[in-house]
């Protein structure tokens, strides 16, 4: 690196009528010096005071380091002489959300614009001096200063002149200062950023979680939370680090949305973890304060809105815990802890923000841990995470062995279905009969019997309960019962008396049911509303019926039809027809019709490989002979 | 399995006639669109159209929902036609009786006549 100045050059000045003037010391190689020490201000509007020949020997001192006057606008100057440098600078520490900076009454840069609302948050910023502006010799920075007030109480950067903040010397050197400044603001906030990107990647979790899971709406709304914490420290980071290219006030707007969503979650939560609905009062109140405090510019004009939306969780959560415990609804103990612990920091920092508000008096609202600072919220944030970790794991456990159970009992169901309806090896003397059984669910709504009967006959039923699953098995079972307990093998009376048993017991739903009696040479059939049966490939023309279940007084007309030897009736259920392909197109009747003169098995096969939506149950009867013999 | 469309219900009102206008699969899921748009009828209705020419599916717990509309219909005493069925679904509900409480038509125009509008 060139030599660029040597020497040390010592300006001692007294001060004449300009008051206290800054003495810059420089040294050998790249040079800074602090402008620390006296400075002046006044509040007020005037561009007259930027002239370096502007007398202001009765402004107020303003001391640096020091407290920054209260006002919104107000000037401030420093005189000062230096030394020669090769390429100078002015090095600003984060002293206004808005000033521009002028060096012997010559604007030399800016920071924001609050004529035109743009704010950034306080930073160090470093402003090439022409060299012709600083020659060595005394100088006047003067500082036109714009604050947007008290009010921000987010971990952002506060207004404030430091020691050695403010800088004078050689440019290369300033931004070394700058970056060293900027290093030492930025470490303590590095456990914040671990800490929340552990809880962005908690939140994501908590919100993927299956809808499955038990509690599923109180994890899902905690994610949310998260989630919200995670946009407002992103912002938040952005605002101190970022690059100035959106102003303060646009990234404040997102932050907020990001305090809101956290808010609000936060009370859509404390309900969701109890299981009770929000009432619609407290939600219309929470989201009523949420466009109230929408996104505004500075200055905090909604800032009261703001305060509300942190106080109402606070006060929520602390209130449904309180509720809740009373209530003894749950183990009490930890988990009124953990509400607590959130009502309180909720709380804490609501009245965070009203102080600073209120009294410009900035409240701490993070613990320094070994040079590192935690936030309150991310305190708080570490108990309750690893609490609802260990809830979530609990409740899948439990879910787990709810699910188990279930499964063992559905296994149960279909095994008792299984002895209710007759096996595939049926043998009825005179018959040849082939039946296949495919329910959608473990147990199926679908069912059949074959019922020898008196004279050498064959009673054959086959029915569908409408809709599937436990309750559609239970009243099959109910059928299978009644079926077992007939008064009677004429096909419409056992219409009837499925109707009565049905009528009382099928809540809205409905069961098809063909019933057909095979004697010597007919059949006689009784349809309740089933597909109609199929012989050798042609459907047989049953009048329509009523399903059973629906109507008292219905009654059903039977058909008789003859049946020669090796003569075959087929039935197939709606899980046959209406089987789906992937374009959801019907397998239909016309399709089922050219699959009937093919075997029970391939029949089903066939409506499976379609797409099975339903039950499948397909039964095929074929006469061998005349005669029946019944063993 | 495919997933299930979401049933969607429309009334249609002209002086003492009402066309209810469903669209997607009518399933177990339906009984609001259903049942409850038939709750929901003006108490002068006396004729009702169901329209089911945007439907492409009726399960049978959709079909149950449907015989109970017709059931309370017909206890109401309203009048009720059906048009816009599929063929299939023309079939079936004549399979299951439902001509005893509805009549199946191919289009509106048909089944406005017969309700007399």
């Amino acid at each position: 690196m060139p030599c660029i100045w040597r020497g040390v050059v010592v300006f001692c000045f007294t001060a004449l009528c300009a008051g206290a003037q800054t003495i810059i010391n420089t040294e050998s190689g790249p040079w800074t010096a602090a402008l620390d020490g006296r400075w002046r201000w006044h509040a007020g509007e005037d561009m007259q005071w930027a002239s370096a020949a502007f007398n202001d020997a009765g402004w107020s001192p303003l001391r640096v380091p020091g407290p920054l006057p209260p006002n919104r606008h107000y000037w401030v100057r420093l005189h000062f002489q230096i030394g020669r440098t090769s390429d100078p600078g002015l090095l600003l520490g984060p002293i206004a959300w808005a000033y521009d900076v002028f060096w012997d009454g010559e604007r030399i840069g800016s920071f924001g614009d609050p004529s035109r609302l743009r704010w950034f948050v306080p930073r160090w910023q470093t402003y090439h001096l022409p060299t012709n502006l600083a020659m060595p010799g005394s100088h006047v920075v003067a500082i036109r200063v714009a604050q947007i007030g008290p009010g921000v109480a987010l971990p952002t950067r506060q207004s404030r002149v430091y020691a050695g903040d403010n800088r004078v010397g050689d440019l290369a050197a300033l931004y070394e200062a700058a970056s060293a400044r900027v290093r030492a603001d930025f470490q303590p906030r590095l456990l914040n950023l671990l800490v929340d990107f552990g809880f962005f990647l908690a939140g994501i979790y908590f919100l993927l979680l299956p809808p499955s899971v038990s509690q599923g709406a109180a994890f899902r709304w905690f994610g949310i939370v998260l989630l919200g914490r995670a946009i407002v420290v992103m912002c938040e980071f952005y605002l101190n680090y970022g690059p100035l290219n959106l102003p303060g006030n646009s990234i404040v707007g997102l932050l907020w949305v990001g305090v809101w969503v956290s808010c609000l979650g936060t009370i859509e939560f404390s309900y969701a973890f109890f299981r009770r609905p929000v009432p619609f009062a407290v939600r219309c109140v929470a989201w009523l304060l949420a466009t109230l405090a929408a996104p505004v510019p500075f200055p905090y004009s909604a800032i009261t809105a703001r305060l509300a939306v942190l106080l109402i969780p606070a006060v929520v959560t602390i209130a449904v815990a309180a509720v809740e415990v009373r209530k003894r609804t749950l183990d009490a103990g930890l988990t009124l802890v953990l509400f607590a612990v959130l009502g309180a920091t909720a709380l804490y920092n609501a009245v965070a923000i009203g102080i600073q508000v209120t009294h410009g008096i900035s409240a701490p609202i993070a613990i320094d841990i070994g040079g590192f600072w935690l936030w309150s919220w991310d305190a708080m944030y570490l108990v309750w995470v690893p609490a609802m970790a260990m809830q979530i794991h609990k409740t899948n456990l439990r879910f787990r062995d709810e699910r188990e159970r279930l499964r063992g009992e559905m296994e149960a169901a279909r095994q008792v279905q299984e002895l209710l309806l007759p096996s595939r090896s049926i043998r009825a003397p005179g018959f040849e009969i082939e039946a296949r059984y495919h329910p959608a669910a473990e147990v199926g709504g679908d069912f059949f019997q074959l019922f020898p009967a008196v004279s050498d006959s064959l009673l054959v039923v086959v029915g569908d309960v409408s809709g599937k699953g436990m309750k559609a098995g239970l009243l099959v079972s109910l059928i299978v019962g009644a079926l077992r307990n007939r008064k009677s093998d004429e096909p419409r009376c056992v219409l009837t008396e499925l109707n009565a048993v049905l009528l009382g017991s099928s809540e809205g739903g409905f069961t098809t049911c063909c019933c057909a009696l095979f004697s010597a040479e007919t059949v006689t059939i009784a349809n309740a509303g089933h597909l109609a049966p199929y012989r050798n490939g042609e459907e047989v023309a049953t009048p329509p019926g009523l399903p059973l279940g629906i109507d008292a007084d219905a009654h059903w007309i039977e058909t008789n039809i003859e049946l020669q030897s090796r003569d075959r009736l087929l039935w197939v259920s709606d899980g046959v027809v209406e089987a789906r392909n992937g374009k959801r197109d019907l397998l239909g009747f016309q399709r089922a019709q050219e699959l009937a003169t093919r075997s029970a098995a391939e029949i089903a096969q066939a409506a499976q490989q379609f797409g099975q939506e339903d039950d499948i149950t397909v039964v095929s009867i074929t006469r061998k002979s005349v005669q029946v013999h019944v063993a | 399995m495919e997933p299930q469309t979401q049933t969607k219900a429309k009334v249609e009102r002209s002086g003492s006639l009402a066309i209810l206008r469903f669209e997607g699969d009518v399933t177990s899921a339906s009984k609001e669109a259903v049942l409850g748009t038939y709750d929901k009828l003006a108490p002068e209705t006396k004729e009702i159209l169901l329209d089911f020419s945007k439907v492409q599916y009726l399960n049978s717990s959709g079909i149950a929902l449907v015989i109970q509309l017709l059931m309370e219909a017909n206890k109401s005493g309203h009048k009720v036609q059906t048009f816009g069925l599929t063929p299939h679904f023309q079939k079936v509900f004549t399979m299951l009786g439902l001509t005893k409480y509805t009549s199946l038509h191919p289009n509106e125009l048909a089944a406005k006549a017969a309700s007399g509008g």
